[in-house]
């Protein structure tokens, strides 16, 4: 029954959750790994994490978090080695990597964090400060300046398609 | 922004659509790793438990009984506890009814005769001391020897060396005389050999 419960939960997130995870990685096999983790670590604390108000919420933030570790992580083994580039590598497997995803991808992975859960999911300000353990302030912070950045992108587009 | 919000959500549905997903390989993972757990708890505790083990003896003290050449200091060696065996010393010989009898109101030089309750042979020889004081001899009693004339006699325990003592024994009775000159008062008289016996004498 447990099980049965879980698997409905899985097909009505796991494909969402991808999306926005890709966002943070700029790979969608990379964020399928992640959602994986994330939904493996759920199992054994499904019949917690069913009662809560959203427990979509906290296999998101356990995703979001795996995202930003790897990212460290990768951060690092680039530092270490040298020999790969620092800045991100789209996915040649992606077919979209439109203008606004590189752009995403060329921020901060704080700054995209918060760029994904207020605009593509849809939580406050106070929402992604609290999910992130961080200030209101630098949430806005962090928005504007990502606003900033993306508008180029967005520029571009408007320019295409007139 | 809404185009921006538009945009973004646009392309997390993209991938969305994109994605693939299998919540059996999630059970299986899940399960897998729980097995995994769970067996490197057991291992992790009967490490422990054998660290235990291990450790346990190692906080006795060490026996290190072996010198260290030139060492500066001491080895923790601990001395074991010394048990010798000590002779028991010699019972403390309570004064026995030595049997005096003639013994009271003697005179000066008086005989009288003393006899072993116990019948044990014992050498001819006895002390004579102060009631008062019976830790300190005053004379050596030579007891009559059958066929010895000189016998029986006293010496004094304050430097009469050179007198020769019969090596006679016997179960008594012996015969013994107070020495001459002896202050009036009670004398207590023990045996040398054997099992201490002792009796008094009074002088007048």
């Amino acid at each position: 029954m447990e099980t049965e419960g879980l698997r409905e939960f899985y097909r009505a997130h796991q494909p969402r959750l991808v999306g926005v995870i890709s966002l943070l990685t700029g790979s969608r096999a990379e964020a399928e790994d992640i959602v994986q983790e994330a939904f493996v670590r759920l199992v054994p604390r499904w019949q917690k994490v069913s009662r809560y108000d959203s427990p979509e919420a906290w296999v998101r933030l356990v995703a979001v978090r795996l995202a930003a570790n790897r990212h460290r992580d990768g951060n690092r083994f680039t530092q270490l080695f040298h020999r790969l580039p620092a800045e991100h590598v789209p996915d040649p497997a992606d077919r979209y990597a439109g203008d606004l995803e590189q752009a995403l991808a060329g921020l901060p992975m704080p700054t995209r964090q918060v760029v994904v859960l207020h605009y593509v999911c849809d939580l406050s300000v106070a929402q992604v400060a609290d999910t992130l353990g961080i200030a209101e302030g630098t949430v806005k912070s962090r928005l504007s300046r990502a606003r900033d950045a993306l508008s180029d992108s967005l520029l571009l587009r408007s320019d295409d398609h007139a | 922004m809404p185009d921006l919000q538009e945009d973004l959500q646009a392309l997390a549905d993209r991938k969305a659509a994109e994605s693939a997903g299998d919540f059996d390989s999630v059970l299986t993972a899940a399960r897998s790793r729980k097995r995994r757990m769970t067996a490197g708890l057991t291992v992790l505790g009967a490490a422990v438990v054998v660290a235990a083990v291990a450790v346990v003896p190692t906080l006795r003290p060490a026996h290190n009984n072996a010198p260290v050449a030139d060492s500066p200091v001491p080895t923790n060696m601990v001395a074991p506890p010394e048990v010798s065996v000590q002779p028991n010393p010699a019972p403390v010989e309570k004064a026995g009814p030595l049997t005096l009898t003639s013994a009271k109101a003697l005179v000066s030089g008086g005989q009288f005769v003393a006899s072993f309750p116990d019948k044990q042979v014992r050498h001819v020889t006895f002390t004579l001391a102060s009631a008062a004081k019976p830790d300190v001899p005053l004379y050596t009693l030579v007891a009559k020897v059958p066929g010895d004339a000189s016998t029986p006699y006293a010496i004094r325990m304050n430097g009469e060396m050179g007198i020769s003592i019969p090596q006679y024994t016997g179960a008594g009775p012996y015969t013994l005389a107070m020495p001459k000159g002896l202050a009036a008062g009670s004398y207590q008289v023990c045996t040398l050999s054997g099992a201490k016996l002792c009796g008094l004498v009074t002088v007048k």
